[in-house]
């Protein structure tokens, strides 16, 4: 009595990507501000108020660093930009096998190392976007804190044309500035 | 007695080829219902040397009367005021205008573009009937509008059509009404409206606004519905290139009456005062969100693109304000202001800039 047999061997194949992901992320906005001064002068007490925040001259800009993040005001137009940069090493690997009968061939292994390889650059891809995601989500965390920055700036901006201007039409009796109540009230005589 | 039977003219003769473009023709006109038309538009047939004398006369008379039914049903039976020069006129198209200048002028492209569409199974026949677009007239451009309007919703067609090198990505009238058909093409493709602000072709934009109105607030009601983001930050691209040109070119012609259908169809969108941006944006899936923070924006930035657009039409509701009597453009102000007015111009464009500004989160503004 004879039998037949099958002999399988299993074909395992193994792979590694790497890719260094470079992101960044930016978001952009205009200050706006009232029409009390003409805008040169507008501009000059914006420059005067980003400097004492620390922020410096590059490039014809003001621009501040905090960390990854890059602020950059662009005084004539008053143009906001707040740029992140981020960079990260992803490293996926994998390992496949497959059961399969002999005789082993070439083109077999060929084919499941081109079904591993597929599979990491999905793992890969998805990976660079879980990058992109976070560096995007320090962005917004942070958003809120410039709003309430920028916010302070241009009040300030508009405080100070606000004097400027009294100052211009008569002389200044008295200022009295609440910054709990965000009021400014100027006395002056004509 | 006579029988009436007796008296009427027999039927005219004409082939199956005559027959089948003649009932095309009339598909196209909303005259005959697209049951009995579609299948011959999925069918090839050989195209005759020439058509019969009887056939032209049937065509003939199907135009004339089909093409000026369909500008009156879109609108023109409306009494509205538009400008005509300095002056303010007011009633239906034809009391507007003098009614020899509103004679419909067919050229032969297209009885060509009949014969191609009947001869050929325009799904799957490349390339699309050409035809040269300034040898078209306005009569011609109608035309192709209304086959377009008909065969827009037919599957395979209606995306043989939008292609980039058919006569209906070139033509205004399909853009203006159908912008979001025509986002897989790109903003760049988008066809100028200078010619439309010129008579004959300006008296369809007179004639068109209640259409142009009802296809615009179909276009806004819809947009909550896109899931996909780049489907909506290229259909909000291509919106807001089309509105763009068309205020441009309604600006240099000194034509704002042309944009009521702006006006019209915001009007009745911002309608409550609740309204959110989700209106628009809130079928966008997070699963395929964009990563970056900046196309994110972008794309619902985009979304709004008849909101942003009426800042323009704010500009020029104050400027307006500004021309005196004597001034030159005195009636075409008075009567962008009562457009605005009636429109509740300022009421819609606070609440447009509250939702715009909510894209923007960075927003400061000294108060």
């Amino acid at each position: 009595m004879s039998r037949a047999y099958r002999v399988r061997q299993t074909i395992r194949v193994q792979d590694c990507l790497t890719r260094d992901v470079e992101t960044g992320d930016e978001i952009t906005t205009a200050l706006e501000f009232l029409d009390i001064l003409p805008p040169a002068e507008t501009q000059a007490l914006l420059e005067q108020e980003l400097r004492a925040q620390g922020y410096e001259e590059v490039e014809g800009q003001l621009e501040r660093r905090e960390g990854d993040i890059r602020i950059r005001v662009d005084p004539r137009t008053a143009q906001v930009t707040i740029t992140i940069q981020g960079n990260e090493t992803v490293v996926v690997e994998g390992v496949k096998e497959e059961r399969t009968v002999l005789p082993v061939t070439e083109s077999q292994r060929r084919a499941l190392r081109e079904t591993l390889r597929q599979e990491l650059q999905e793992q890969l891809q998805e990976q660079t976007h879980a990058v992109e995601r976070k560096v995007s989500a320090e962005l917004e965390a942070k958003l809120g804190d410039l709003t309430a920055e920028l916010d302070a700036v241009v009040t300030r901006v508009t405080a100070e044309a606000l004097k400027q201007k009294a100052a211009q039409i008569g002389t200044i009796r008295e200022i009295v500035e609440d910054t709990e109540m965000g009021t400014l009230t100027i006395k002056l005589d004509v | 007695m006579l029988n009436p039977e007796s008296e009427s003219p027999a039927p005219k003769q004409v082939s199956r080829f005559e027959a089948n473009l003649i009932r095309i023709l009339r598909f196209f006109l909303q005259q005959v219902p697209s049951e009995t038309a579609l299948p011959l538009l999925v069918q090839k047939y050989p195209e005759p040397p020439c058509l019969s004398a009887n056939a032209i006369a049937l065509i003939k008379d199907s135009l004339a009367k089909g093409c000026v039914l369909e500008l009156v049903h879109a609108g023109a039976w409306r009494q509205t005021r538009h400008l005509r020069g300095e002056k303010v006129v007011t009633g239906r198209l034809w009391q507007r205008t003098p009614v020899p200048e509103l004679a419909l002028h067919f050229s032969s492209h297209s009885m060509r573009f009949l014969i191609w569409m009947t001869a050929n199974q325009a799904a799957e026949t490349k390339p699309f009937w050409q035809a040269p677009s300034n040898e078209l007239t306005v009569g011609d451009e109608w035309l192709l509008f209304l086959a377009y309007t008909a065969l827009r919703q037919v599957q395979d067609l209606g995306a043989a059509m939008r292609g980039p090198d058919t006569p209906f990505s070139r033509n205004a009238l399909c853009w203006l009404a159908y912008p979001d058909d025509f986002s897989g093409n790109g903003p760049e493709a988008v066809p100028g409206f200078d010619r439309w602000m010129k008579a004959p072709h300006v008296l369809w934009l007179e004639s068109l606004q209640p259409l142009l109105m009802q296809c615009w607030l179909t276009i806004e009601r819809s947009k909550g519905q896109i899931g996909v983001w780049q489907q909506m930050l290229h259909q909000g691209q291509v919106e807001d290139r089309v509105l763009s040109r068309y205020i441009e070119a309604a600006e240099r012609a000194g034509r704002p009456d042309l944009v009521r259908f702006v006006l019209m169809a915001a009007s009745q969108v911002l309608a409550s005062e609740e309204i959110e941006p989700t209106f628009w944006t809130g079928g966008l899936q997070g699963s395929s969100a964009p990563p970056r923070l900046a196309d994110r924006l972008e794309t619902q930035r985009s979304a709004l693109s008849m909101l942003r657009n009426l800042n323009r039409l704010h500009d020029w509701e104050r400027r307006a304000q500004l021309i005196g009597f004597m001034d030159e453009g005195y009636q075409a102000a008075k009567l962008w202001l009562a457009d605005w007015e009636a429109s509740n111009g300022t009421l819609i464009h606070r609440r447009a800039q509250r939702i715009v500004a909510q894209f923007d989160p960075l927003r400061v503004t000294a108060t």
